[in-house]
């Protein structure tokens, strides 16, 4: 690992200062269990490191008449058994659950994981060049290993955000709340990931200077549920190839309020309002789950090597719609 | 055989469990010595190109630097055919171009980067086909094709068999690069006292090769070097002969100060020595009673960069179509390819878990395409007590090969059947299994069988000594490592049963060759039976002349042993106490045995039979092990705990590679893409399930107390014993492993789940 500069600012705006004023050259840090990981392994370098750790009032949740606000500083084992994430927000607590090993949810951040760089092999790997590490090509394509690439979308670059909380945060329209040295700002979630069509250098809307410090949940009618499912190779300690957030409320044996996000399949978490659409209004039944697995992947454009994911992935959506509808209302 | 035993077959405790336990045993990567610098390896960017100039000017004055070791700096030993200590030739993604020691490891691997190499790049070479074909780089002298030759053995003759049977099925199986993944990763430190070097290192033969290969590449006599490996994280045959010790002697020679080199697990995976990729294109004709009447398999193993032990890897391959099932005509073919992959090498099995996974699934098709239930078929055909039909081609007189080819010779012992009952009973397969599995909806499930047949552990010249001395000290010298498999305890359980003394009066030395008489390899399973012969044999030398001695001091004609008292025979109450014996000798006793266990006239192997209960998810082409029965044919067991542990390990090994394990290698630069336990999905323990082990019953006649080698049978059915329950629940054959959600949902997609 090279050597690095680490600051310790107090306040949100002074970390947005001083990443304005290193650029390129300065990275925030908050639990660092992904950027110590590329450090070290030599895939990145940052010679100034922004740690959050002294930034105060990022590590609440807190329920307002506006709706639940969690500080981006929160640890993902909090958000695990914390006892606000229940109701329509256990669908969070449930995918903060099957994050990586518990070592990495007592210090991995809900900021961190939204903000964690992709697990493209190729990004990975400290021995090949690729656009999203400023490179000419893009070595992936060529290569028989496509499994955490997307399925939809033409980009040049399609590396996939891996968080497991953006697809439930996502469905549960959560917004993004950014602060910096030139002030605050909000942006709904939906737009704050790269889109399928992403840049290869951008990872997502934050502008320099710029950091995430909460995400904002609207309120939730309470018998609104939701449940997040993905498929990984092994049952722990794994990433997923492909995940699915789905969620609804069964108002007198009808879907409403249908929210289904992929996670996985795009460059960032995906909302699928075809499927959406086909559901509402419905009564749930298994036919009415495999039409909405088939709608959400109806414009998939898979790799040469990926395409078993849309195979998972309509199963993934079809179990987490069987299962929440047949468990509510 | 003495029948009634009191040491051997008791579960005694390993007898460095309490210091593993406590965390107090030290691995070569925790020793330090006053004054020791830390070394770091300067790794091949490309696949396959030559060094032009090399200038380690700058990174020679970086602070703390005391050493820098280039291929101009070592001697031009082989130390294997294909592997020089450093080469100008660099031949895969992370091959060994220099090395650095410093004073700490930040310091090394800093100094590293300030070396500059200008490279030569050079047109590389992956797969096996591209590799063979004309005009292709070659990456040794001679061409990539290993030996320059196909490896043939064959027995009767297939080509003229395969036209009068009945059917012939036909078959092409694949299984991935993986890395072993040893807990401890490699590791070496390497010390001189004036021309007098000390190398402790992670190592499976400190004597056959480590004591060899240091002395030749450093240029000094053998007997001025030391080599020790007292605690191993892990084995599994794997941890290699390669370049490890020289790199670290020679920079430690360089700098004048103890040096310590440890690979990180990232290294581990790119320049350890990895299980590589294989395909076998597998025949089998039969009668119209399903009776094999021909054999055929040809397989290629990629070897990568260096072959190492990779001709035996692939020889092993062949065995089980060679073996397993009584047949008239076998043939085996199998070629060993140089590519621009990182080094292949020994893991436990070698190729025999490849060549079972297409043996044993292509017999289940024969099965079913002859209408025969799996286990009925292999009750039927499995090769019998007899052995193989046909003649005798070793010459009389001359040992048994433990891989044999030929017929008319047969078993010492032979507990397959034994082991295709007792497993097909613990799992229920005559209640429980049906044709078509669960047969129908998403999830299914299913029963599968396989058998292996492995080497028994003969065949390596093993010597032990025995030292007792008038303290009563009793020392088991041993040169062989204990790898991790506990056969310093098995020795030590059949040194104290022969002796018939307890088992704490056992001191065992092993694996440091200034204490111990030359030792040969940990591998082949070969610890027990042909190490276990020499202890015993001299033990029993040992044992007789305490005897003789005892009834001499004692003045009667014999005494017994028991309890570490011996007692006149025929005169009531005179007895001695062993140290009481001990302190009266006039001089210590010692006796050194040499030997190479084996027969002339009787094959000795292992076997296995297998039994797997899968769910399939249909739609997600995840496999979940419901349950697992693994039965062993491994003689007498010597310690049944120590012994279900092996079992267990190995098939929860093999569950993982079976499933899971993979190294990705990119097609186009080489790079091995996921070098981390995270990428190479080693399974984690809840994707586990409890493995239900048994052990035949029958003595081996010819083994020390009846034990045969258990170490590697265990992982060889396994592939085809997930394939096949796989197939069972399913319908759908799996050819390629692992059998990762990708490739099950391909089979399903390609064979089509015909069942609604």
């Amino acid at each position: 690992m090279k050597p690095f500069a680490y600051h310790q600012p107090g306040e949100a705006a002074e970390a947005g200062r001083l990443l304005e004023t290193h650029g390129g050259q300065a990275r925030l840090i908050a639990g660092g269990s992904d950027l110590l990981g590329e450090l070290k392994d030599g895939i990145v370098h940052y010679g100034q490191l922004i740690s959050l750790s002294r930034v105060k009032g990022l590590d609440q949740i807190h329920q307002g008449a506006s709706g639940l606000r969690l500080g981006a500083m929160v640890i993902l084992a909090r958000m695990e058994g914390d006892p606000l994430l229940s109701g329509p927000y256990r669908m969070l607590a449930e995918a903060a659950r099957g994050v990586a090993t518990p070592e990495i949810r007592n210090q991995g951040t809900l900021g961190g994981n939204l903000c964690q760089r992709p697990r493209c092999l190729h990004y990975r790997s400290p021995w090949v060049s690729c656009l999203k590490k400023g490179g000419s090509g893009c070595p992936a394509m060529e290569s028989g290993h496509q499994h955490y690439l997307s399925v939809m979308g033409a980009g040049d670059c399609r590396a996939v955000n891996p968080s497991d909380l953006a697809p439930p945060l996502v469905a549960l329209a959560g917004v993004a709340i950014i602060d910096g040295a030139s002030g605050s700002r909000s942006l709904p979630l939906t737009d704050f990931f790269a889109g399928p069509d992403q840049i290869a250098g951008r990872d997502n809307a934050l502008r320099p200077g710029e950091l995430l410090v909460a995400v904002e949940l609207p309120p939730m009618p309470e018998n609104w549920r939701g449940t997040y499912l993905k498929a990984r190779e092994r049952t722990a300690g794994d990433f997923a190839l492909i995940s699915a957030a789905f969620g609804c409320r069964i108002e007198e044996g009808r879907i409403e309020q249908a929210r289904l996000v992929l996670g996985g399949a795009s460059a960032g978490p995906m909302r699928c309002p075809e499927a959406e659409a086909l559901l509402e209004g419905q009564a749930p039944s298994a036919e009415t789950a495999a039409r909405a697995a088939e709608a959400a992947f109806a414009d998939a454009s898979p790799l040469p090597h990926n395409g078993f994911k849309l195979d998972l992935g309509r199963a993934l959506v079809s179990r987490a719609i069987s299962q929440i509808t047949s468990s509510t209302g | 055989m003495t029948d009634s035993l009191d040491i051997v077959g008791q579960s005694v405790t390993r007898l460095e469990l309490e210091d593993k336990v406590l965390g107090v045993t030290r691995y070569t990567a925790d020793l330090k010595r006053p004054g020791m610098l830390y070394a770091k390896i300067l790794r091949s960017p490309h696949p396959h190109a030559r060094i032009v100039a090399i200038d380690t000017s700058a990174a020679e004055k970086a602070p703390g630097v005391h050493a820098v070791l280039t291929h101009h700096d070592v001697s031009s030993f082989a130390i294997e055919g294909d592997l020089l200590v450093l080469d100008a030739r660099l031949r895969f993604v992370g091959d060994e171009v220099a090395a650095v020691a410093a004073e700490s490891p930040a310091a090394a691997a800093d100094a590293l980067e300030l070396i500059r190499v200008e490279y030569e790049p050079l047109p590389p070479v992956f797969d096996c086909g591209a590799a063979l074909a004309p005009g292709a780089p070659e990456l040794h002298p001679g061409g990539n094709l290993v030996d320059g030759r196909r490896l043939v053995v064959e027995r009767g003759d297939t080509e003229g068999a395969f036209p009068t049977a009945f059917r012939v099925f036909e078959g092409v199986f694949h299984t991935a690069a993986h890395g072993p993944v040893g807990m401890e990763t490699r590791s070496a430190l390497a010390e001189w006292d004036d021309d007098r070097l000390t190398v402790h290192k992670t190592s499976r033969s400190l004597h056959a090769h480590d004591r060899k290969i240091l002395s030749n590449a450093l240029g000094i006599p053998l007997e001025h070097v030391r080599v020790i490996c007292t605690s191993m994280g892990g084995g599994f045959g794997n941890k290699d002969e390669g370049r490890l010790g020289p790199l670290a002697a020679f920079l430690a020679r360089k700098a004048g100060r103890p040096v310590r080199l440890e690979y990180s697990r990232m290294e581990e995976f790119i320049a350890g020595r990895n299980r590589q990729a294989m395909v076998s294109r597998l025949k089998i004709g039969v009668a119209e009673d399903g009776a094999p009447v021909a054999i055929e398999m040809r397989s290629e193993m990629n070897a990568g960069a260096h072959v190492a032990s990779g001709r035996n890897v692939t020889r092993r391959i062949g065995q089980g179509a060679l073996y397993l099932y009584a047949c008239p005509n076998a043939r085996f073919e199998g070629a060993s390819v140089y590519t621009n992959h990182p080094a292949g090498g020994s893991f436990r099995g070698l190729g025999a878990p490849a060549g079972h996974f297409a043996l044993e699934v292509l017999m289940d098709q024969v099965a079913a395409g002859m209408g025969l239930d799996p286990l009925e078929y292999r009750l039927r055909f499995h090769v019998g007590p007899e052995g193989q039909p046909g003649r005798r081609t070793t010459p009389p007189g001359e040992a048994i090969p433990d891989e044999p080819v030929e017929g008319g010779v047969p078993f010492s012992s032979h507990g397959l059947r034994e082991c295709l009952l007792s497993g097909a009973e613990r799992i229920g397969w005559r209640e429980r299994r049906q044709p078509n599995g669960s047969a129908t909806g998403p999830s299914r499930r299913g029963l599968g069988v396989a058998m292996g047949i492995y080497k028994g552990g003969v065949g390596r010249e093993a010597q032990a000594e025995i030292h007792v001395d008038r303290r009563g000290r009793v020392e088991v010298r041993v040169g062989v490592v204990d790898v991790g498999q506990g056969s310093s305890t098995i020795l030590a359980q059949i040194a104290a049963e022969a002796l018939q003394l307890p088992l704490d009066f056992i001191t065992m030395v092993m694996a440091d060759t200034a204490h111990t008489p030359p030792g040969h390899i940990t591998a082949g399973s070969s610890t027990t039976f042909s190490s276990g012969h020499a202890v015993k044999q001299a033990a029993d030398t040992v044992r007789n002349r305490l005897r003789e001695r005892a009834a001499a001091t004692l003045g009667v004609s014999d005494v017994s042993l028991s309890g570490g008292v011996f007692t006149a025979q025929g005169r009531e109450g005179a007895a001695l106490t062993f140290h009481q014996l001990c302190a009266a000798l006039p001089e210590p006793v010692i006796e050194q045995v040499t030997l190479t266990p084996g027969s002339t006239d009787r094959v000795i192997n292992s076997f296995s039979a297998h039994f797997a209960e899968v769910e399939v998810e249909m739609d997600t082409g995840r496999i979940r092990i419901l349950r697992y029965v693994a039965a062993q044919d491994a003689g007498r067991i010597v310690n049944p705990r120590l012994a279900e542990g092996q079992v267990t390990g190995a098939v929860l090994q093999f569950l993982g590679i079976a499933l899971r394990e993979e190294l990705l290698m990119d097609p186009t630069s080489g790079v091995t893409l996921n070098p981390s336990f995270l990428e190479h999905k080693n399974t984690a323990i809840v994707d586990f399930p409890p493995v239900e082990v048994l052990f035949a019953s029958q003595p081996e006649p010819l083994a020390p107390f009846g034990a045969k080698g258990l170490g590697e049978p265990p992982v060889v059915p396994v592939y085809a014993a997930v394939a096949n329950a796989v197939a069972n629940a399913t319908g759908v054959w799996l050819h390629e492993a692992p059998f990762t959600p990708k490739r099950v949902l391909q089979a399903i997609a390609q064979q089509g789940a015909d069942r609604p």
